[in-house]
């Protein structure tokens, strides 16, 4: 006779697919497939470069010897710290593709040096080294690069900011970017 | 069902340049580790050496980007580490992501070749993790004593008494007072990590003669260790070990100083050169405040007994160190080289 019995059967059999389709589901979303990174983090390899440059050049070569960036800062000279900044974000990686592209011929900065004016109490800033190069573009993002520099005595800055004449702590800030 | 809910899938990217940057920053900041005042990473004998945790090649933890001339040796000595020496204490690979190939390169500004570091397979096109850092390698320090200059402090005048006279000339390690914490561990002179070279020259001339002098010969170098007035010798120290711990020169030619030494005559030779690596420092073990002492024993042999002469004055007597030439930091002793700039690179693939 036609009872019900049969479609205990049919819902079992329903319910017992469903949890297969589901159990396939589940396996089939945890599959990972690993793939390399596609692009360079050039901008982090410019402000770690950037960032050792200044370290570097304010490392005395011998105890008692005075850094390159505080004699560069103490007589204002600011050919050579470009001269020895550039060498630095210059060198190639012996023609690896993202070592041109990290350190392009064409890096650009600006320097500036951040003292405290301790009459007014302020801290003050003047520009200290640009990069020189003809048409400079500003498209590409810029990183900062900073080092606090000490300096015996008054430093070598421009007219119209008159530097206290004290041993003090300065701050060099340089922006880099290519253009 | 839809099949885009049937497949998931992720791509989890490997960032090769994470590697990089990580490497790079555990060969320039990092000393390594065990590092001094351990047992330091270099200095372990090749039997030892699954104690190395870590490589690093920074002077210490508070001088990121200066290097240690010492760990740069060991770490590009090719065949002291092996691949997987490299894999575990360097790039820390592990599935699903590892081995990692590498190229390691160290550039110095000095014109001496670039030391390389390489797992074997040439660099892809693309993909490759990049990094650079630049870097200041510490300076090396030496002495060169001239005995012919008479300004030196350590000539004394004393009547040689028989046709043999032996004289002395210590120099001496003040251990506590090398490690002075004014001065900042890039520029201290530590026997325990960097290598300590001393130069004679011209011992054969010391002697300002009235009458004629036969022959001045090394016969012995020997060390001692102790605490103030009390100096023992150290027995066994130049045995066998040559290269890792001393190395020994009689004008150009490298010589051992175990067993029975220098037979040559004074004529042969008038500079000896001793360099100390820090693997002897590691053995000789000295405690706290303690003193090291090197002494150079020489033998004159007068043709006639003279009447006065200047010889070296010097003995194994508690007050030796009054006429001792102290490794200090006097820059009339001992020289020290300045800093040398370089680039640090390294490629993960």
């Amino acid at each position: 006779m036609v009872d019900d019995a049969a479609q205990l059967y049919t819902i079992e059999g329903v319910a017992a697919g469903v949890i297969m389709l589901f159990t396939a589901f589940v396996v089939l979303s945890t599959t990972t497939i690993y793939a390399p990174g596609d692009t360079h983090l050039s901008e982090m390899q410019l402000e770690q470069m950037a960032y050792d440059a200044l370290a570097m050049m304010d490392t005395p070569d011998s105890y008692g010897a005075e850094s390159d960036l505080t004699h560069y800062i103490m007589t204002n000279n600011a050919t050579y710290f470009n001269a020895g900044f550039l060498k630095y974000m210059g060198h190639s990686g012996y023609g690896l593709e993202a070592a041109a592209e990290m350190f392009p011929d064409e890096i650009q900065y600006s320097a500036t040096v951040y003292y405290r004016d301790s009459g007014s109490g302020t801290v003050e800033s003047y520009p200290f080294a640009q990069s020189a190069r003809g048409e400079i573009l500003g498209h590409e993002p810029a990183v900062t690069a900073t080092q606090l520099v000490y300096i015996p005595g008054r430093p070598g800055s421009p007219p119209g900011n008159v530097v206290d004449n004290r041993q003090q702590i300065v701050l060099m800030e340089v922006l880099v970017w290519r253009g | 069902m839809i099949p885009s809910i049937l497949i998931g899938i992720e791509a989890q990217t490997v960032d090769y340049d994470a590697v990089a940057y990580r490497t790079g920053v555990i060969l320039c900041e990092d000393p390594g580790s065990p590092s001094y005042p351990d047992e330091a990473w270099e200095v372990k004998e090749y039997y030892k050496k699954d104690e190395v945790d870590r490589f690093g090649l920074a002077v210490s933890r508070d001088s990121p980007g200066i290097l240690l001339p010492e760990k740069i040796e060991r770490f590009f000595n090719g065949t002291f580490f092996d691949e997987q020496d490299i894999q575990d204490r360097m790039l820390f690979s592990n599935l699903p992501f590892g081995p990692y190939a590498y190229y390691v390169r160290l550039h110095l500004d000095d014109g001496t070749p670039d030391k390389f570091l390489a797992s074997g397979s040439p660099i892809p096109q693309d993909p490759y993790g990049y990094i650079r850092r630049a870097v200041k390698v510490k300076g090396e320090h030496y002495m060169t004593i001239n005995l012919a200059d008479p300004a030196r402090q350590y000539e004394l005048t004393e009547e040689a008494q028989v046709n043999d006279t032996i004289g002395y000339l210590p120099i001496l390690f003040n251990l506590t007072e090398l490690q002075n914490d004014e001065i900042p561990k890039i520029y201290q002179i530590n026997p325990y990590q960097d290598q300590v070279v001393i130069n004679i020259t011209d011992f054969s001339t010391t002697i300002n003669p009235i009458n004629p002098l036969s022959s001045v010969r090394l016969v012995g170098v020997t060390l001692y260790k102790g605490y103030g007035n009390s100096l023992t010798k150290v027995a066994g120290t130049f045995s066998s070990y040559e290269d890792d711990r001393y190395l020994f020169y009689i004008g150009n030619d490298q010589k051992s100083l175990s067993g029975d030494i220098y037979p040559t005559t004074a004529a042969a030779y008038d500079d000896i050169g001793l360099v100390l690596k820090p693997a002897m420092f590691a053995y000789l073990e000295p405690l706290p405040g303690d003193t090291i002492q090197v002494n150079f024993s020489f033998q004159y042999v007068f043709d006639s007994l003279p009447p006065c002469y200047d010889v070296l004055k010097g003995n194994n007597t508690p007050n030796l160190w009054t006429y001792g030439v102290y490794y200090d930091y006097n820059v009339s002793n001992v020289t020290q080289m300045p800093f040398t700039s370089g680039e640090l690179e390294v490629v993960i693939w």
